[in-house]
């Protein structure tokens, strides 16, 4: 399988799906590169199942089109397309072993017995299921299920595999086990990974790319990194994590930095990632995240961008400490390593500061 | 929930009492030597091998089997088939006939019987079709079996997670492989319970076969019917206890297969 | 987040899976029964065959107007029919209540008690009916005892009659209400009783309220399917009910034996028919458009 940047794995233009009166998808364009981890996020009912099982050939696009590895695949029954799917239930068959559940795909393809027999092996002992092979499904744990249904889409060697909430089943564990075995599985075969998950840190860790989807959109398509760094929209910036969203308007508009009226004091702000028109007066939201706010006892002279506040809330937390800040009738929350803490952090009640450093300020599209 | 108290326990014993008492009358009096009334005169084995000697019973009890299979096979056809149509394919006025799928399993039997009798008279008068016999009780048994299987088969399918199908066709399954390799094997238990009832509705009924036969197409039940309208005889017992014995051997075969099935889940 | 997914794709493929039975069930269900409802419009020639005049003189009859003015006959055997159906739907649950909760409470053996309730209906009901006839004959133990205890005259047999009729029927129709029954019991969230019972509430308050209203689905599709087949039932009082006790099965049978009036028979069961579509339907009105679970 080749893992060139060049080829793209699935290529979808303005994918339409309505269920009824309900839209899934409202026009979704998206280029998949082979070789990559690809992980679409999102909410429940935001349509990245929908997508999935329209790459899957499980459900049919009302609009719109679809390529799999160069070729127009709308029209090719399931059953014909070089993709195999690991379900959410994992639906292995019930009245089949562990073996012959991994075998099926071969055996419809009519593979000679020796090979499958062959390939079976490798495909378990791949997953590290080898002593699996004459047990049924109803007595194996979940995640030997997981693996079985791994095993039982690879060994078909698809071009593409797709991964419905792949961890979603397990306990919080064996999902973090889980997440590193599948991305060094990924990267070891070199297979495009298309994961459905709603799950931001599974998103961030396993993938190349991520696709956030709201409402049968795609509101950011980028690196976790970016994602999270660089969130384009409101929703992108609040799905993926925690952050404070800041409104206000355009007091002064220089060549890469902006000067904001904020409920907060004004504030000076980078201006680049944004895609928007800047307009004097215009309102604009930044995203900060509350890790990137410093905390001070004391305001240093002429320093910019730091308001006054009061703590409201502490929560500790372990490796941070949460806190939650009021400034007149708005709040702000900050996150501080513990470990970072000099004086053994704030109290409720005192009087600090928080610095809002310009390149912590993200800049929304909406 | 804690255990069933006395007067429960004692209630519920008396009222499967009820449920039996009659099947025990009939087994206990099969060995009656008495041949009229019901006074015990003594222990006997004689009705059975009277039984042996009647060539009415013989012949009944052939036709019944005969009938019971023939129509048990159609009708398990046909109806897994219209189950799984109904469930999975979508064809028009398939909503209306889903809605009127239940009338047969509730209509009274004998407007089943007579309006199969009038069919069958209306298209013999006119066209010279259906001479009552074995062969229009076969198709009247079929008509009343294919609802009960249908509705068993629909019941399954509905337990069955539609991922399971969709997986198959994912791995490379044409819509006839999956149906073979997936469907049908997860979906089975529910024929094979499907048959046997559909068996036992046959072998149960009386008053459609009375309707529907002809000469010489008598079944047990009817058998049974005119002995015990002229009178019992003893005989009628030992047939009857038989039957119950045929009966309840399939029930204990189905439970146990049952069973086993649900242990492998 | 999956939908099931119908193949609508069609053609000619759910034709062939469907059509079949579909096809059957017309020409050997649906037909059959227009020719009855059709019949029943005809009139009866002197030799007992269908014959014009188109009429509703039928069901004229069946509401009372008989040939010689008014006649209660049929109205009667109407009303009595309804009788039955509803009278053995009664004690049926009557005595399915203490069975579904005895089974319910039992532990490990409780799928062996609900089978041995669903074992007599897998044995031929006509056996199990004429064993009545024994059971009440006049020198068996149970005539006698209850001979003692002032029913029935000494010396006969306690059949034919409303008393073995009702204990024929109910013993016939009693698994139909039990396995319905037991269903709802043994999902019954006991979590309400004790807050009732934790709030004062009486015995009797506290299945009135907070046991009766979680058995109702159960009940309701036992009554169901019971109160449909027994109204229509022939057999049971053919056998166990003489001629005092004859119901609509037993007027259809004559129509069709003794007297040869097959457009009088065919109205009876038309009225029959319809009996049983109108408690179809309005049970599915009660139960939110939902079919009777019957597997």
């Amino acid at each position: 399988m080749s893992a060139s940047q060049n080829l793209l794995a699935v290529e979808i233009k303005e994918a339409k799906r309505n269920f009824g009166n309900v839209t899934a998808l409202a026009g979704v364009s998206l280029e998949i590169r082979a070789g990559e981890f690809f992980s679409l996020l999102g909410p429940s009912g935001c349509g990245k199942t929908t997508l999935l099982r329209i790459i899957a050939g499980l459900d049919a696009l009302n609009g719109g089109t679809l390529k799999i590895g160069g070729v127009a695949a709308a029209e090719i029954p399931a059953h014909q397309r070089p993709v195999n799917t690991v379900f959410q239930s994992y639906a292995l068959f019930p009245h089949l072993t562990v073996g012959d559940n991994i075998a099926f795909g071969l055996r419809m393809k009519k593979i000679a017995p020796a090979q499958i027999k062959e390939r079976v092996a490798q495909a378990m002992s791949l997953v590290k299921i080898s002593d699996l092979a004459a047990r049924f499904p109803g007595e194996i744990s979940g995640g030997q299920k997981q693996r079985v249904a791994l095993a039982r889409a690879l060994i078909n060697e698809p071009q593409v595999l797709l991964l419905d909430e792949p961890l979603g089943a397990l306990d919080l564990k064996l999902r973090k086990e889980l997440q590193v075995e599948l991305l060094q599985l990924q990267r070891r075969l070199g297979t495009t990974f298309i994961c459905v998950t709603h799950d931001q840190e599974e998103a961030l860790v396993m993938s190349h790319r991520v696709a956030v989807m709201n409402a049968g959109r795609i509101e950011q398509l980028d690196s976790p990194k970016n994602l999270y760094e660089h969130p384009r929209t409101r929703f992108v910036a609040q799905f993926l994590g925690s952050c404070n969203l800041i409104a206000g308007n355009v007091t002064a508009i220089n060549a890469d930095a902006l000067v904001v009226a904020t409920p907060f004091g004004v504030l000076g702000a980078g201006r680049r990632n944004s895609s928007r028109p800047l307009t004097m007066g215009g309102a604009v939201t930044f995203a900060v995240r509350p890790e990137k706010l410093t905390l001070l006892a004391a305001r240093l002279a002429d320093q910019p961008n730091v308001i006054p506040v009061r703590v409201e809330d502490v929560i500790y937390n372990g490796a941070e400490t949460q806190y939650r800040l009021r400034c007149g009738d708005h709040t702000l929350s900050a996150v501080v390593l513990n470990a970072s803490h000099t004086n053994g952090g704030f109290k409720p009640g005192e009087e600090i500061f928080a610095h809002l450093a310009a390149e912590a300020l993200v800049l929304l599209d909406d | 929930m804690k255990p069933p108290g006395k007067l429960l326990r004692g209630t519920a014993l008396l009222l499967y009492f009820f449920l039996y008492a009659p099947i025990i009358v009939v087994v206990i009096f099969s060995f009656n030597a008495a041949r009229y009334g019901v006074g015990w005169t003594g222990f006997t084995t004689k009705w059975y091998a009277a039984l042996a000697d009647n060539p009415l019973a013989l012949t009944a009890a052939k036709n019944t089997l005969v009938l019971a299979a023939t129509s048990t096979l159609i009708a398990t056809a046909l109806g897994t088939m219209l189950g799984y149509g109904l469930k999975r394919f979508y064809f028009p006025g398939q909503k209306f006939f889903q809605s009127v799928l239940h009338i047969p399993v509730f209509i009274p039997d004998i407007v089943m019987a007579i309006a199969l009798l009038m069919f069958y008279e209306l298209a013999h008068h006119w066209l010279g079709w259906f001479e009552l016999g074995l062969t229009t009780m076969i198709l009247a048994h079929v008509t009343f079996q294919i609802p009960f299987v249908a509705i068993i088969i629909q019941a399954r399918l509905a337990g069955l997670d539609p991922a399971l199908e969709e997986a198959a066709r994912d791995l490379g399954a044409n819509e006839w492989q999956t149906f073979r390799r997936i469907t049908l094997p997860l979906i089975f238990p529910g024929i094979l319970a499907g048959a046997m009832l559909a068996f036992t509705l046959s072998l149960d009924d009386f008053v459609v076969s009375f309707f529907t036969s002809g000469p010489g197409s008598q079944t047990l039940p009817i058998l049974i019917y005119s002995s015990v309208k002229r009178g019992l005889t003893p005989d009628i017992n030992a047939l009857a206890t038989l039957m119950i014995l045929a009966s309840l051997a399939a029930t204990l075969a189905l439970t146990l297969l049952q069973r086993k099935k649900a242990v492998h889940k | 987040m999956t939908k099931p997914q119908k193949n609508s794709a069609a053609g000619w493929r759910p034709l062939l899976i469907s059509g079949p039975a579909v096809l059957w069930l017309t020409v050997f269900f649906f037909l059959p029964l227009a020719t009855i409802v059709g019949i029943s419009f005809f009139s009866r020639s002197d030799y007992g065959e269908i014959t014009r005049p188109l009429t509703f003189e039928n069901y004229q009859r069946l509401v009372g107007f008989g040939f010689l003015g008014f006649d209660l006959l049929y109205p009667g055997i109407l009303l009595r029919s309804l009788a039955l159906g509803a009278g053995t739907a009664a004690l049926c649950l009557l005595a399915a209540l203490p069975l579904a909760f005895f089974i319910a409470r039992l532990g490990r053996c409780k799928n062996i008690a609900l089978t041995l309730v669903v074992i007599p209906f897998w044995t031929n009901l006509l056996i199990r009916t004429y064993a009545w006839q024994i059971i009440l004959s006049p020198e068996s133990p149970v005539t006698r005892a209850l001979h003692w205890l002032d029913v029935g005259a000494a010396g006969e047999a306690l059949y034919p009659g409303w008393l073995a009729l009702s204990l024929g029927m109910v013993c016939d129709y009693l698994p139909f209400m039990v396995l319905p029954l037991y269903a709802s019991v043994e999902k019954i969230d006991w979590s309400l009783a004790e807050a009732a019972m934790d709030l004062g509430a009486g015995r009797f308050q506290v299945f009135r309220h907070a046991v009766w209203p979680q058995i109702l689905p159960g009940a309701l599709a036992g009554i169901i399917l019971v109160l449909l087949p027994a109204t229509g039932q022939f057999v049971i009082p053919d056998l166990l009910g003489g001629a005092k006790t004859a119901m609509l099965g037993n007027a259809v049978q004559q129509q069709f034996t003794q007297n040869r009036d097959w457009p009088f028979g065919s109205a009876i069961s038309v009225v029959a028919l319809a009996l049983v579509l109108f408690g179809l339907w309005l049970y599915r009105r009660k139960n939110g458009g939902k079919e009777i679970e019957l597997a």
